[in-house]
């Protein structure tokens, strides 16, 4: 459906529409920070004046998940608070973004124990990873710039 | 007998006990070096000095002998400070070796110097260099530098072996222990030199660099390599099981058993643990379909097993069954198989003597030209062939050759050194249904239809009876390889399979029934049997110890 | 004093009583569980003793010992500042003993938690359920012998791409029909309102579920765990100094203070003291946390409550912290900086001066912020007269810090045990009226002013300067170093210095013995010892290697440091091996947060969110 199925195909209006819409949409990111340990610490720290997210585009955080597409998944993930984490997930709409911030998210950190999830892939997609224990501010701004190239370069729909 | 009293505990001791047995009988631990209960006193490394009271100067714990009425002090200041200075001229030249050295975690000197010492180092010179990295045997390397002169190898190699092999050379701060020109450290008990070397001056080639000592876990457990049945330690490596390629047992370590081998052990038994871990496991149940193996579960395996021997049985008879045990099984596994074929099948053909054409080497320490660790407990147990009225496995072996056998179950056994090549392999292809159960592929196992994987010595519990008639018990070190399984449990499922369940859920009960049946267990368990073995019934020790000595 | 105790417990209870001794200057008793509740009433009733406060009650496995198990109550007295322990053996096969929750509101959540560690079972509790745990979890996970790695998940990859998930609401276990009220006759019914674990103001995850009756509360049970990373079970699979990254992540935002408390336990069990100038260093970090601390926590109160300026401006501030905790310890939030026996590394040059400037920042923030809110007719209007805790509930459900303080009661550990040279040092602590949120407020924002003093004042009296010992004057660098020892060239050797990495400045000899207890067994040689002679590679070696480490001596002790919060306590059990045998944290947010409920029980539901934000709750710390 929409305008691929009426061309038969991609074509030059498909590509810049979609360059158009992926601009758009990169540079408004509405983040759900869900946020549950340390790294919350240097989310806000990244958050704030000095090292601003404002400039990207992505500081204004919806604490509705639909209202938000970037979903900031800040802090370990106990397995208590995984199924919740997940029904936030699912009442998100498209196109929704995961970003898995600091090490406990990507892979448990060094939490190996019955307690912890193992890296939320394990229960979601995730599209971007940040590791880092927590991560510099700096490398919060480089994840979120890797974000930001590959919703630019996806192709949308419409 | 003397009373002496030790840091303000009286003890009563024997006449002649040494100050330092008499400390260890009360659980104080004198430091020594140069000590060692196995071999001759000589008192030159001095760690182990004590205060006596009324004697001047301090004394010697290893040489004085206990007087009645002896006050001793083995920590007080002066005391400590001995042992400081000790450790200080020790440590003057020793290289700055911790990071490469082998011994890292199980050395004297860093356990008494974290104990002892933990003072100040005040040498500000350069070290004597002397030869490192020098390997003098084929399982020795020596590292002159590291070594602290204790003579412990010396006196070992002179009393014990009587090989005269190593000699102390030089005087002053370029002594160095080596061996004698044109003589190598190559006898054949040459690695219990690295069990006594409290520092890593002679190490081991073959454990060179393969893991540090503090990821290595201790079972006890029993060398099956000859007879004798040295008691060992099994070292194997459970924190870091993906660095070894695979190879899960490090090294065996002689255990101290004052009657079968007191603290030592052979090289061919110390390194006689590769095929553990080796290539040539049997790692699943296994069928020869069409000339190539074709893996099978175990449901299976023993579905189809069952299903061949009721038919041979239906329509040749139980004569036409032949049964090879083996003396590498456990007297657990022999047990079981002794209920199953007797009783379940009826089999009357088993034995288990395949006499080797080539005698293994034999002298009379500790070596038995017999390589099996429980030939004495098939025989107990009443599988021999001269017991039962069946056949022996030569005549077996004949019979195959003329079509009367028509199954044939050997376990462990590479029936090619016992007999001829040609004649093994016309046997077996005559035999309708050949079934191996082993832990390794050798030749005899590339002739049967089926191959059943077993557990080898360090995967499973059991006990092994020495020449001397002593019961001796195994642990579980690793985990059994892939799907093999102790002997025993594949006996039991094969039996339940073919109609008669036997109730052995560990080896514990298959033990407890085997001292049940056989007159030679009567009495026994594995409480009885201990750390260091018992001797079954009819046996007495022997007036010659069953450890033989090198005295000529 | 202990002597007193004893002779008075013996006395009365002399059945009952099978041990008193002391171990490091700590009283224990060692009680029979059939007394437990006499013996804590008396304890807390008596005019002579008033134990009013149950500071901690933690249970410990000893498997393989019977009685398995442990039951450690830690009480302290306010009017005679002195602490006790009891220690109840349990047996295994009969897990039981009274509840002491009538006495204490506090023991309510304690006990739920030993409970949920445990599977102690505590007879008249009122609601023994789990607290950390998820109600599936099978198993006592702090027991011995439940592996640390065996996981029971909730929720599956397969799960999740299937279905509907059921949600899982804890209510409390009062029957539906009860949450009635009458109003002109009409009967109302209440309603439940989740305000979930996915918090929208930047908490960190809890739940409370309130029972609303229109805007007002009528009661909330709060639920957590939800970040439960099972600290207690991993600081018992790792050697001592290892523990410290799992200390880092305790309470994060002012984690050297949590280093800090751990390290004074272990010191306490090895019973060695630390240099002068590591005391002062770990003073002015610990301060520096804990301005850091406050700034999060008025920050985000603040911004919850609309005034999103104080939110950033005390971000500036905390960023310029930051940057002076990176130039010590090398990272921003959870450094690792402390060791057995020492810190890391010595400060680094002319710290004092960039101290002086980022405090003069951080005084300037505070000013704007007092500016802003502290007589704002809105802030003020919010803030005051919401969350009152009274001072007999506040010592009931055993406040500490900043709460208790707001509530009347002048106990801060700094200045009645004082530790780390704090008696040295001249500070006010300030102490509320009203027990508050705007008192909690105004206390916080004094003690960060305080703080910045006290780092002031360490600075002037901490001895300065390397000891130079045996210099020769001849640096080397320090791989070169380990070179020629490894090749036998020690000549000299011990005499030079090495060179290396600025960072690692405290483990070089110049300024190793002024950072690190002169202890061989605990604290690490200096780099030239240990890369010139054997006897301090051998040292090095086994301090380091698996299996020897740190061996404190057979025993337990129990320490306590002011943390941001509170009263962070940590009670070690040694048992003579590198690892311990059980470290127990004492949260200070924990009484907080059993003490919430009781809190808000009467305020509409807009005093919620200051009231929370005044707790200053840290998931980290809350749930370990």
């Amino acid at each position: 459906m929409g305008l691929r199925s009426i061309f038969g195909g991609d074509n030059l209006v498909t590509t810049k529409l979609d360059q158009a819409i992926g601009w758009a949409r990169k540079y408004s990111l509405f983040p759900y920070p869900f946020v549950t340990a340390c790294c919350g610490m240097e989310y806000m720290a990244v958050s704030s004046a000095h090292y601003d997210l404002d400039r990207f585009g992505a500081a204004f955080p919806r604490f509705s998940p639909r209202q938000a597409d970037m979903l900031m998944c800040v802090g370990t993930i106990s397995q208590k608070i995984a199924p919740i984490l997940r029904r936030v997930y699912d009442q998100m709409c498209e196109p929704k973004y995961v970003v898995a911030f600091g090490v406990c998210t990507c892979t448990g950190g060094f939490y190996d124990d019955y307690s912890t999830v193992i890296g939320i892939d394990t229960i979601m997609p995730v599209d971007v990873y940040i590791p880092g224990c927590p991560p510099r501010p700096e490398t919060v701004i480089q994840g979120l710039m890797l974000l930001q190239e590959k919703i630019q370069n996806q192709k949308h729909e419409y | 007998m003397p009373k002496i009293t030790i840091d303000s505990t009286e003890i009563e001791v024997e006449k002649g006990t040494t100050v330092i047995q008499a400390a260890e009988q009360i659980g104080i631990d004198i430091p020594r070096y140069c000590y060692h209960p196995g071999l001759s006193i000589v008192g030159v490394c001095r760690i182990c000095l004590v205060e006596i009271e009324r004697m001047p100067k301090l004394q010697v714990a290893c040489y004085t002998p206990v007087a009645d009425g002896m006050v001793v002090h083995t920590n007080n200041e002066k005391v400590q400070q001995a042992r400081r200075a000790v450790l200080e001229f020790l440590l003057i030249n020793h290289p700055l070796d911790c990071p490469v050295c082998d011994q890292a975690g199980e050395c004297w000197l860093q356990n008494f110097y974290m104990q002892h010492g933990l003072y100040d180092s005040k040498m500000v010179e350069d070290k004597v260099k002397k030869q490192k990295a020098l390997p003098i045997g084929p399982n020795v390397m020596l590292d002159s530098e590291r070594c602290i002169l204790c003579t412990r190898c010396v006196r070992f190699c002179d009393e014990i072996t009587e090989t005269h092999e190593l000699g102390i050379f030089n005087r002053g701060d370029h002594t160095e222990l080596l061996p004698y020109p044109g003589q190598e450290l190559d006898n054949k008990y040459s690695g219990n030199t690295i069990d006594i070397c409290p520092v890593g001056a002679l190490t081991d080639k073959d454990f060179r660099f393969r893991t540090r000592v503090w990821y290595l876990t201790e079972t006890p457990s029993v060398c099956p390599g000859c007879s004798t049945g040295c008691n060992i330690n099994v070292h194997h490596n459970d924190h870091r099981p993906y660095k070894a390629g695979g190879i899960r047992v490090s090294r065996l370590k002689p255990r101290y058993n004052p009657d079968v081998n007191q603290w030592w052990m052979c090289d061919e038994g110390r390194y006689g643990f590769t095929q553990v871990d080796a290539d040539s496991r049997i790692v699943a149940p296994q069928k020869k379909t069409r000339g190539d193996w074709q893996l099978l579960s175990w449901q299976d395996a023993i579905d189809e097993i069952a299903t061949k021997i009721k038919g041979i049985l239906k329509k040749h008879g139980a004569d036409a069954f032949g049964v090879i045990l083996s003396p590498q099984m456990t007297n657990e596994g022999l047990f079981a198989a002794k209920r199953f074929f007797q009783e379940t099948l009826e089999v009357e053909n088993i034995d288990f003597e395949v006499v080797a054409r080539e005698k293994g080497y034999a002298d009379d320490f500790l070596m038995k030209a017999d390589k099996n660790p429980n030939s004495e407990g098939a025989k107990k147990i009443g599988l021999s062939a001269v017991d039962n009225s069946g056949l022996e496995v030569a005549q077996m072996l004949a019979d195959a050759k003329d079509n009367r056998l028509k199954a044939l179950y050997i376990c462990h056994h590479n029936l090619e050194k016992g007999f001829k090549k040609e004649e093994v392999k016309e046997a077996l292809s005559k035999v309708d249904l050949v079934i191996f159960q082993g832990t390794n592929q050798n030749s005899t196992s590339n002739l049967a239809n089926y191959c059943l994987p077993s557990a080898s010595f360090v995967e499973k519990d059991g006990t092994f009876t020495n020449f001397a008639g002593r019961v001796q018990e195994i642990h579980k070190a690793v985990e059994p390889l892939g799907e093999s399984k102790p002997d025993w449990t594949i006996f039991r499922n094969l039996s339940k399979r073919l109609g008669k369940s036997m109730p052995y859920f560990e080896a514990g009960d298959v033990f407890n029934a085997l001292a049940e049946e056989v007159d030679a267990f009567k009495g026994l368990s594995y409480e009885k049997i201990g750390e260091h073995g018992v001797l079954l019934n009819g046996h007495r020790a022997s007036t010659e110890k069953e450890m033989g000595a090198l005295v000529a | 004093m202990p002597r007193n105790i004893f002779k008075t417990l013996q006395q009365k209870f002399s059945d009952f009583i099978l041990e008193a001794y002391t171990y490091r200057d700590d009283a224990i008793v060692v009680v029979d569980r059939n007394a437990i509740y006499d013996i804590c009433k008396f304890l807390r009733d008596d005019s002579r003793m008033k134990f009013d406060l149950l500071m901690d009650l933690a249970g410990v496995d000893y498997l393989g010992r019977d009685p398995r198990f442990e039951v450690v109550y830690t009480l302290y007295s306010l009017k005679n500042n002195n602490r006790l322990r009891i220690k109840v053996p349990i047996d295994e096969r009969n897990p039981q003993i009274q509840t002491v929750s009538t006495l204490w509101k506090i023991a309510d959540w304690y006990e739920r938690e030993v409970w949920d560690m445990y599977g102690i079972r505590f007879k008249g509790h009122p609601d023994l359920r789990r607290i950390l745990m998820y109600d599936e979890f099978k198993g006592h996970p702090l027991r011995k012998d439940y592996p640390i790695t065996k996981r029971q998940p909730l929720i599956t990859a397969e799960y999740t791409n299937n279905s509907t998930i059921t949600p899982t609401v804890e209510l409390s276990n009062k029957a539906m029909d009860e949450y009635v009220s009458e109003e002109d006759g009409l009967k109302v019914k209440h309603m439940f309102l989740n305000m979930g674990p996915s918090h929208p103001a930047m908490h960190g995850v809890i739940k409370i579920i309130l029972e609303l009756d229109g805007e007002r509360v009528v009661s909330a049970d709060v639920g957590i765990g939800y970040l439960h990373r099972s600290f207690e079970k991993h600081s018992e699979s790792i050697y001592y100094n290892g523990v410290f990254p799992y200390t880092d992540r305790l309470n994060y935002v002012s984690p050297l203070i949590n280093n800090v408390g751990y390290a004074l336990t272990v010191e306490k069990l090895l019973d060695i003291e630390v240099t002068e100038r590591c005391k002062y260093i770990r003073i002015i970090m610990s301060e520096i946390s804990r301005i850091a601390d406050h700034l999060t926590c008025i920050g985000a109160m603040a911004m919850e409550l609309g005034a999103m300026t104080a939110f950033i401006y005390f971000m500036q501030a905390r960023e310029a912290m930051y940057q002076l905790i990176e130039e010590v310890t090398g990272a921003r939030i959870t450094i690792s900086y402390v060791r057995v026996g020492g810190v890391k590394a010595d400060l680094p040059e002319r710290y004092e001066k960039r101290v002086g400037e980022q405090l003069k920042k951080v005084r300037a923030e505070i000013k704007q912020v007092h500016k802003l809110l502290t007589r704002n007719r809105i802030f003020v209007d919010r803030v005051q007269g919401v969350g009152v805790v009274s001072k007999e509930d506040a010592i009931s459900f055993s406040f500490t810090g900043p709460l208790l303080r707001a509530s009347g009661v002048d106990y801060d550990v700094r200045k009645q045990f004082p530790y780390s040279n704090y008696d040295k040092i001249d500070f006010e602590i300030p102490i509320g009226k009203n027990g508050d949120v705007y008192d909690r407020y105004l206390i916080r924002m004094e003690e960060m002013e305080q703080s910045c003093l006290i780092i002031e004042q360490a600075f002037e009296k901490m001895p300065k300067g390397a000891i130079m010992v045996d210099f020769e004057g001849q640096e080397i660098p320090a791989e070169k170093m380990a070179d020629l020892g490894k090749f036998g060239q020690t000549k000299n050797l011990l005499h030079q210095v090495a060179v290396t990495d600025p960072t690692l400045l405290g483990s070089n000899k110049p300024y190793h013995d002024m950072v690190y207890a002169p202890d061989k067994r605990v604290s690490l040689p200096s780099k030239e010892k240990t890369y010139g002679s054997i006897e301090g590679l051998m040292n090095h070696f086994m301090l380091i290697m698996d299996g020897y480490g740190i061996r404190p001596p057979r025993g337990e002790a129990y320490f306590a440091v002011e943390g941001a919060n509170g009263e962070l306590g940590f009670y070690i059990v040694s048992d003579g091996t590198d690892k311990a045998h059980r470290v127990r944290c004492r949260p200070p947010c924990f009484a907080f947060v059993a003490g919430f409920g009781k809190m808000i029980e009467g305020a509409q539901v807009a005093d919620i969110v200051p009231a929370f934000g005044s707790i200053n709750m840290i998931a980290g710390e809350l749930d370990r």
